[in-house]
């Protein structure tokens, strides 16, 4: 019975992992830019289609085809905040008109896939299927492993960026206070870029793992971004370490419940956990409770 | 001032309505020498699979129709929508046919998700469906003007259960269903017909990514086999994936025939097992008729017939047994429908048809099938 408790333990951390990917990057751009940037699901599909097509279609090397899909990603995540976000910000648009602009570019980058790729789903073939290595009983393959380091580096590595670097140090002032991180010199609208380069690269590693892990299709942003928008509320909302952790809960809880539910009940045991927090730590895992401004 | 204005106004509105009187009458004699048939399938996605083979057939028939002088002199006008296998998209396409095109017979959908979300709308418009690739059990019963040519599930499971119970001897198995018309439709009646006992069930939504908890509380249940029923075969590739990343393939598995098909077999890689079974529709590959067809269809699409025989082929028989009936019955809907009713032993490329009331064909040739080596066999 044990083994059964490790397996599910397993099974909520490789989807655990998964979401962290997604909520990290999405995490980081919303605590410069405080506005919820949909979008970031997009340019994971984006990603993972520009890797399939170097990759599977032109015959790249796996290596290269990787590290272009990443500087992509970056370039994806630069472009949308510099061309659409940056326009806004100038008109001095509120951060609801921003959500919404960010909803039309995942409507928009999700529809240039369909029209590039077609609709059918589409896998990488990298990595031959085969039977997990077996750990005290519970099954699990290399890839999930790697999946699960890279969460967790990523988590360690975004901490330590945080807090020791001086661009880190930058975005933690303007994420406090915007105002006040422009007294000393800091460019806010410079900051806003790197978050977006940054989180968009994160979004690049999770649109290579993921279409590693699951297949490709041109509405798997969206289906990414619920279950990682979820994670990074259950967090602990612009706290990017909260994001990962609430990520882990989030896929621990699924996998644990549906041992007892049936399973087409796991998006539902997903969202309870939300409402559940929401309610009654509307903050997150790491959030910390604000007083009410003014 | 504010009476020029209207004048103008009232200018452009008049001249708006004599442009469009004067479209709608040089474009209508035009439309009349055409017989429009709407077309609804699946042409993007996993499911585009047959959808895009029905419409080949529906296309070819239409072509010979239109080569021997049509309907009455009249030529076949093919208007195709793409319902994606989706409620959704099935309906918008129904009521584009229906109030832009101003269709009376539509052939589709060819899924069962598109067919039972349509069947309603084109009940309500007073058109004619007759429907292909579509099994589930309320796909369209209980309504006057729609048709089918494939049998209802409950059939097809009914002899699943059999097969599985007293010829490979199965007493507790486990179900894994995709919650979509078909596929949840066929599990239902699986359950409903299967003698001995259901120990565990995996539901998942269309899209579902991860089974590997669900796929454990199989494992940890020991069935002697598990039923796969996916309405959309990327979602039974990952399910393929997963038991074997969990080493749960030396379970002996039965499915729908999405499950069990080439397809599913060459996209996972050969994982799908060669005891896998289906019960399949079955239409003789070597019948005169049939050769010939499939000879048509290899000449003009440069491919052989890309899904199950039977439910292809039926696109051409529904195609030419609609003409037989609009060159009956013309617009006339009722008309159409008691021809349907009235059709007795048509003798069809697929098989031999005629109608129940309730718009279901009377079929019996069913044929247990598996995929070796990439080819299937018939039993």
């Amino acid at each position: 019975m044990s083994s059964i408790a490790l397996q599910l333990l397993i099974n909520g951390l490789i989807a655990g992992a998964i979401y962290a990917l997604v909520a990290s990057g999405f995490s980081l751009i919303y605590s410069t830019n405080k506005f919820i940037h949909f979008a970031h699901g997009a340019v994971i599909a984006f990603s993972a289609y520009v890797l399939y097509f170097l990759f599977s279609v032109l015959g790249l090397n796996f290596g290269f085809a990787v590290v272009l899909a990443i500087v992509f990603a970056s370039l994806l995540g630069y472009g949308m905040d510099f061309f659409v976000y940056k326009q806004l910000r100038k008109k001095k648009t509120s951060s609801v008109i921003l959500l919404i602009a960010s909803v039309g570019l995942l409507i928009l980058l999700e529809s240039f896939i369909l029209l590039l790729f077609g609709a059918d789903v589409k896998t990488i073939g990298f990595i031959k299927v085969s039977k997990g290595i077996e750990f005290l009983g519970a099954i699990i393959t290399p890839l999930q492993i790697f999946i699960i380091l890279s969460s967790i580096i990523l988590l360690v590595g975004l901490f330590v960026f945080m807090k020791k670097t001086k661009l880190g140090k930058a975005m933690r002032a303007v994420s406090d206070n915007k105002d006040v991180a422009e007294i000393v010199g800091i460019s806010s609208e410079k900051i806003y870029s790197w978050s977006f380069i940054i989180g968009s690269a994160i979004a690049g590693i999770a649109a290579i793992l993921i279409s590693l892990e699951q297949n490709l299709e041109p509405t798997m942003g969206t289906n990414l971004m619920i279950k990682g928008f979820a994670a990074a509320i259950i967090g602990g909302i612009g706290s990017v370490h909260g994001a990962v952790l609430g990520a882990f809960l989030l896929g621990i809880v699924e996998n644990f419940g549906i041992w007892y539910l049936p399973s087409g009940y796991k998006d539902a045991i997903a969202f309870v956990l939300l409402f559940i927090f929401l309610l009654f730590r509307p903050q997150g895992i790491l959030g910390i409770k604000r007083r009410a401004e003014k | 001032m504010m009476k020029k204005q209207n004048k103008i106004y009232l200018t452009i509105g008049i001249v708006a309505v004599v442009l469009i009187a004067a479209i709608v009458m040089f474009s209508s004699p035009k439309g009349e020498d055409t017989i429009k048939i709407g077309v609804i399938a699946p042409l993007s996605g996993g499911p585009a699979l047959w959808g895009q083979g029905s419409v080949n057939m529906i296309q070819l028939a239409a072509e010979e129709i239109n080569s021997q002088s049509g309907i009455d002199g009249k030529n076949i006008e093919l208007i195709i929508e793409d319902g994606k296998c989706n409620p959704n998209d099935a309906i918008t396409a129904a009521q584009k046919l229906i109030n832009v095109d101003n269709v009376k017979y539509i052939l589709g959908g060819h899924c069962s998700p598109e067919t039972t979300a349509i069947v309603p709308v084109v009940d309500k418009a007073k058109v004619f469906l007759l429907a292909g690739v579509t099994s589930t059990d309320y796909g369209v019963s209980g309504s006057k003007y729609a048709f089918r040519t494939s049998p209802p599930t409950i059939d097809q499971a009914e002899i699943v259960a059999d097969v599985a119970y007293n010829k490979y001897n199965y007493k507790k198995i486990a179900l894994i269903t995709e919650e979509a018309a078909y596929a949840k439709s066929f599990s239902e009646d699986v359950k409903k017909s299967f003698a001995g006992e259901i120990i565990e069930e995996l539901n998942y939504v269309p899209g579902e990514k991860d089974f590997k908890t669900g796929l454990a509380k199989i494992k940890d249940k020991n069935p002697d086999a598990i039923w796969i029923s996916p309405q959309d075969p990327a979602e039974a590739v990952i399910i393929l994936n997963q038991m074997k990343e969990l080493d749960m393939l030396d379970i002996p598995l039965f499915g729908n025939t999405i499950f069990v098909s080439s397809n599913v077999a060459t996209t996972s890689g050969g994982l799908l097992p060669e005891s896998a079974f289906t019960i399949t529709l079955f239409t003789d590959p070597n019948s005169p008729k049939s050769k010939e067809v499939q000879g048509k269809y290899q000449a003009k699409y440069g491919s052989t017939v890309p899904y199950n025989l039977y439910y292809i082929s039926a696109a051409y028989d529904a195609t030419n047994m609609l003409s037989d009936a609009i060159g009956k019955c013309g617009e006339d809907v009722d008309c159409v429908q008691e021809f349907f009713l009235g059709i007795d032993n048509y003798q069809g490329v697929a098989g031999d048809f005629t109608f129940k009331e309730n718009g279901d064909p009377i079929f019996d040739s069913w044929k247990e099938m598996k995929i070796v080596d990439g080819k299937t066999i018939l039993e």
